[in-house]
C-alpha cells in the first residue's frame, strides 16, 4: 500500500526511457551533422506507438504514468510539446463526451499559461472568440485546447488550427526549438467541448493540476540528466593534475544538486499518486511539486553552468538545451507566483 | 470508508492504520504534560524538573501503547511498521506534543541493538528503552574527533574478563539525565583508523564516569562532556563484533540520517502555523502582505515534499530495501528545510522572533527552535560530511583525503 509505484509502472517508465533515448541520440547526431533539431512528426509517431495516447486504456493516462513518460521527456528534451500533449489527452479521454468519439486525430496541444483567471475566450453557439498566449507547436499541432466562457459556465474547448480563423503571432523564445505563439480566434468553430470529468472535476482544473504535474515531472528529468551530465564532465575533465571531480567545492555543489533533484523526484511521485488517488492533498501536492521544482530546476541549472566553466556556455554544447528548459518549465503550467498564492491558501485551510 | 483527514497520506493508509491514527489523535492533546502548550512547558522548570516530566511523558506514552511500535513484540514493541511510527510522529508533530527525552535510546541505540545485538541484549535492553526506564546518550564525538570521528581515542582494554575503559567524550546529548551510554571506543590499534574500535553499552552510574554539563544556544543543558576514568564494565557489553563497531555505527548513523527526523515534519509545519497565527493576529486586518505569503508558500512547498521524501523513504524501508548512503539526502532536506522554515518565521516575527512577550501566544517557542535548527546542520553529521558522502558514494566522484 505504501509502495504506489508498480511494477507497471516501471515497465512503462523503461520502455518510455528506451524510446526517448532512441529519439535523443537521433536528435544528438542530427545536431551535429545537420545543424538540425529532430522533427516534431517523427517524435509524435513515436510517442503514439509507445501507447500514450490511447482510448482504449484509460490507466495509459493516469497521473503516475504520464508523471513518469513525462519525466524521460525532459532527459531527452526534445522539440515537441510532450507534456501538453498528454495533459489534453488526459482530460479529453476521462471525459464522458468526448473519450468515445476520438475528437480529432494528431497533436493536441495546450497554451503554457492559460490556468488561472477569467478566460480572454467566449463560446458562443459553438464559435470561439477571443485569444490565447503562448501556445506551443501551434504549426505541428492539429488543435489547441482552450478555456472559454460560456452560459453553462467556464469551459474546455478543442480548437482546430487549420483553416479555421485561427491568427497566429510568433513570440520570442527562451528556447529556440520550441516555437510559441500568441493566438486569435475569430468565431473559430470550436470542434468538442470538454466539460465535467467522469469524476466530477472541473475540466480545465484537472488540466491545470495535469500540466503542472506534468511540468514538474518534466524539469526533474532535465534535471536529472544535467547532474549527470556535469557528473561525468567532472570526472573526464582534468585541470591542475587531477580530475574536476576531487575539488571538494566542486563535489559539494553536485551533491546539492542531487539532493535538490531526489527531493523533486519524490515530491512528484507522491504528487502524481495523490492525484490518481483523488486524495484530500492532491492539489497542494502538485503545487508543492511545482514550487518547489521550478525552483530548484533552476537553481541546478545555474550551478550546473558554473559547473562546467566555458563550454557550458556554448550554444553547441547541449547544456543549454537543458537550462533554457528548465527556465522556460519554471514559469510555465503554474509560475512560482501562481502556485505560491494557491499554495497559500491550501496552508490557509490545512 | 475513507476517514476525515487533513494530514494528507490519508489515501496510503490501510483500513487498520487509519484506525490507528483516528485512536491516537484522540488520545494526544487530552494527554499532554501539565502545563505544556504550543510546543513548550509555559511554566519555568528547573533541569531536573524538565527532565522528570519528560521522563513521565515518555512513560505515558509507553502506557497507552504508543512506544517501540515497529520493533518485534518479543523486544517490547507492537510488531507494527515504520508506517505507524511516522503516523505516530505525525499527529504528534501536529500538535507540538513533547519529543520526550529519550531519542537516542529510542531512535538509535533500539537500531543499533535491532541491527547488532545479541539475542540477550535485545531482551534486556529494548524493552527499558520502550518504557523509558533507561534513558541513553550517545558517546561518539571527542574534543579532538568530531567529523573526524575515526581518529577517537577513548581506549577500551580487555582485562580479565572486563573492558577497561579511559577517554573523553563531547556534545553528549541528554547524558545529565542518561541512565546508559552508547560508547564507541577504540579497542585495538590498526593501521586503518576506521578499524579497531568498537561499541559498548555502558551504563552511567559505573564508577569513574564524570559529567560536565555545557548549555546550548536553544537555553537547554543538554550537551555534556563526559569523562571515563578506568570506567570497568562487562565483558558482554560490548555491541557487535570486537572492531566492528565503525561499520555499525554506519548503519547506526544511517538510521539517524534516515528516521529519527523523518517524524518532525509535521513539528514544523505546526511551528509555521503557530507563528502564521501571531503575524496575523498582530495585523490589525489579520491579513499578511502578498511577499511574506509567498515566502510561506516557499517553506510550505519545502515541508510538503519533506513529507513526500519521508514518504519515500518509509515506503522503501518497509519494502525491505536497504537505505544506506541515501539517507543524506534526507539529512540535507530535513535540516536546510527546517532551516528555510525558521528564517521565514524569524522574518515574518521579528519582535515577537527576538523580544517575545509573556501574553499567552506562546512566542517564547520561537528563539529556541530557531537556535535548534541551527544545530541541525551540525550535529548527526555535518552538512559538509553529508555532501562528501553524497557526492562520493552516491555520484561516484572521486576521493582525495
Amino acid at each position: 500500500m505504501f509502495n504506489f509505484i508498480t511494477e507497471d509502472h516501471r515497465q512503462i517508465a523503461d520502455a518510455a526511457r528506451v524510446v526517448f533515448e532512441d529519439l535523443a541520440s537521433a536528435d544528438s547526431t542530427r545536431r551535429q551533422t545537420a545543424k538540425l533539431r529532430i522533427d516534431a512528426a517523427t517524435i509524435g509517431d513515436a510517442l503514439s506507438d509507445l501507447g500514450v495516447f490511447t482510448s482504449d486504456d484509460v490507466s495509459m493516462s493516469c497521473a503516475q504514468v504520464q508523471a513518469l513518460i513525462a519525466r524521460e521527456a525532459g532527459a531527452a528534451c526534445l522539440p515537441f510539446p510532450v507534456l501538453e500533449a498528454l495533459a489534453a489527452h488526459s482530460v479529453v479521454v476521462r471525459c464522458p463526451a468526448t473519450r468515445d468519439a476520438s475528437p480529432l486525430s494528431g497533436v493536441l496541444t495546450v497554451p503554457l499559461m492559460d490556468g488561472e483567471g477569467v478566460p480572454d475566450c467566449r463560446l458562443t453557439a459553438g464559435r470561439i472568440t477571443g485569444g490565447v498566449r503562448l501556445v506551443p507547436f501551434a504549426q505541428a499541432a492539429t488543435a489547441v485546447l482552450i478555456r472559454a466562457t460560456s452560459d453553462s459556465g467556464d469551459v474546455l474547448c478543442g480548437v482546430r488550427l487549420a483553416g479555421n480563423g485561427v491568427g497566429l503571432a510568433s513570440r520570442a523564445t527562451v528556447e529556440e526549438d520550441y516555437p510559441v505563439h500568441d493566438l486569435r480566434f475569430e468565431h473559430s468553430a470550436s470542434e468538442f467541448i470538454v466539460d465535467a470529468l467522469q469524476i466530477g472535476e472541473s475540466a480545465a482544473a484537472a488540466l491545470r493540476r495535469r500540466t503542472s504535474l506534468l511540468a514538474a515531472a518534466e524539469i526533474a528529468g532535465v534535471c536529472r540528466r544535467m547532474v549527470k551530465m556535469t557528473r561525468d564532465y567532472l570526472v573526464a575533465r582534468t585541470q591542475f593534475g587531477a580530475p574536476l571531480g576531487t575539488n571538494q567545492a566542486l563535489k559539494h555543489a553536485l551533491a546539492d544538486a542531487l539532493v535538490k533533484l531526489e527531493a523533486m523526484n519524490a515530491a512528484v511521485d507522491y504528487a502524481a499518486a495523490a492525484s490518481d488517488a483523488n486524495a484530500t492533498d492532491a492539489d497542494s501536492a502538485v503545487c508543492a511539486a511545482k514550487l518547489f521544482s521550478g525552483r530548484g530546476g533552476k537553481e541546478i541549472a545555474d550551478s550546473m553552468l558554473q559547473l562546467h566553466g566555458a563550454i557550458g556556455y556554448t550554444m553547441e554544447f547541449p547544456l543549454q538545451l537543458l537550462m533554457r528548459r528548465t527556465y522556460r518549465l519554471q514559469v510555465a503550467h503554474g509560475s512560482p507566483r501562481v502556485e505560491g498564492a494557491r499554495l497559500y491558501e491550501a496552508f490557509l485551510a490545512a | 470508508m475513507m476517514s476525515k483527514s487533513d494530514s494528507g497520506m490519508d489515501f496510503l493508509l490501510s483500513d487498520s492504520q487509519r484506525a490507528f491514527r483516528d485512536s491516537l489523535r484522540q488520545w494526544v492533546t487530552p494527554n499532554l504534560p501539565e502545563g505544556w502548550r504550543n510546543g513548550r512547558f509555559t511554566q519555568s522548570m528547573a533541569e531536573a524538573e524538565r527532565g522528570a516530566a519528560l521522563r513521565a511523558w515518555e512513560a505515558k506514552v509507553h502506557a497507552a501503547g504508543y512506544a517501540g511500535l515497529h520493533w518485534p513484540k518479543a523486544y517490547g514493541g507492537h510488531g507494527l511498521t515504520l508506517v505507524e511510527h511516522l503516523i505516530y510522529g505525525e499527529e504528534t508533530g501536529r500538535v507540538g506534543a513533547p519529543e520526550g527525552i529519550n531519542p537516542i535510546g529510542r531512535e538509535l541505540v533500539a537500531g543499533v541493538l535491532l541491527h547488532a545485538g545479541s539475542e540477550a541484549q535485545k531482551l534486556r535492553l529494548l524493552p527499558r528503552i520502550a518504557a523509558c526506564k533507561d534513558i541513553w546518550c550517545q558517546g561518539f564525538s571527542e574534543p579532538n574527533s568530531g567529523s573526524d570521528l575515526t581518529s577517537l581515542k577513548t581506549r577500551a582494554e580487555l582485562t580479565d574478563g572486563a573492558w577497561h575503559i579511559h577517554g573523553h567524550k563531547i556534545w553528549t546529548s541528554y547524558a545529565q539525565h542518561a541512565d546508559m551510554c552508547l560508547l564507541l571506543a577504540r579497542t585495538s590499534v590498526e593501521k586503518k583508523s576506521s578499524e579497531g574500535l568498537t561499541l559498548f553499552a555502558v551504563p552511567m552510574t559505573t564508577p569513574g564516569i564524570t559529567r560536565r554539563g555545557m548549555q546550548q544556544l536553544d537555553g537547554t543543558w543538554d550537551f555534556n562532556e563526559v569523562f571515563f576514568d578506568d570506567v570497568i564494565i562487562p565483558e558482554s557489553s560490548a555491541f557487535g563484533p570486537i572492531g566492528g563497531g565503525w561499520a555499525v555505527s554506519g548503519a547506526v548513523l544511517a538510521i539517524e540520517r534516515a528516521t529519527t527526523r523523518l517524524y518532525r515534519q509535521a513539528r514544523y509545519v505546526d511551528e509555521l502555523k503557530h507563528a502564521h497565527r501571531v503575524a496575523r493576529a498582530r495585523r490589525s486586518d489579520g491579513g499578511l502582505p502578498e511577499d511574506m505569503r509567498q515566502r510561506i508558500a516557499e517553506v510550505y512547498s519545502e515541508l510538503l515534499v519533506l513529507r513526500a521524501l519521508n514518504v519515500h523513504f518509509v515506503g522503501r524501508i518497509v519494502a525491505g530495501e536497504k537505505v544506506g548512503s541515501e539517507a543524506s539526502i534526507l539529512k540535507q532536506c530535513w535540516s536546510h528545510f527546517h532551516q528555510h522554515a525558521t528564517s521565514a518565521i524569524a522574518e515574518m516575527l521579528g519582535e515577537d522572533q527576538w523580544f517575545p512577550l509573556a501574553d499567552g501566544m506562546d512566542c517564547q517557542r520561537f528563539m529556541p527552535v530557531y537556535f535548534h535548527s541551527r544545530a541541525e546542520t551540525i550535529f548527526a553529521g555535518t552538512s559538509e560530511i553529508q555532501k562528501d558522502i553524497i557526492s562520493e558514494r552516491l555520484l561516484d566522484l572521486p576521493r582525495r583525503r
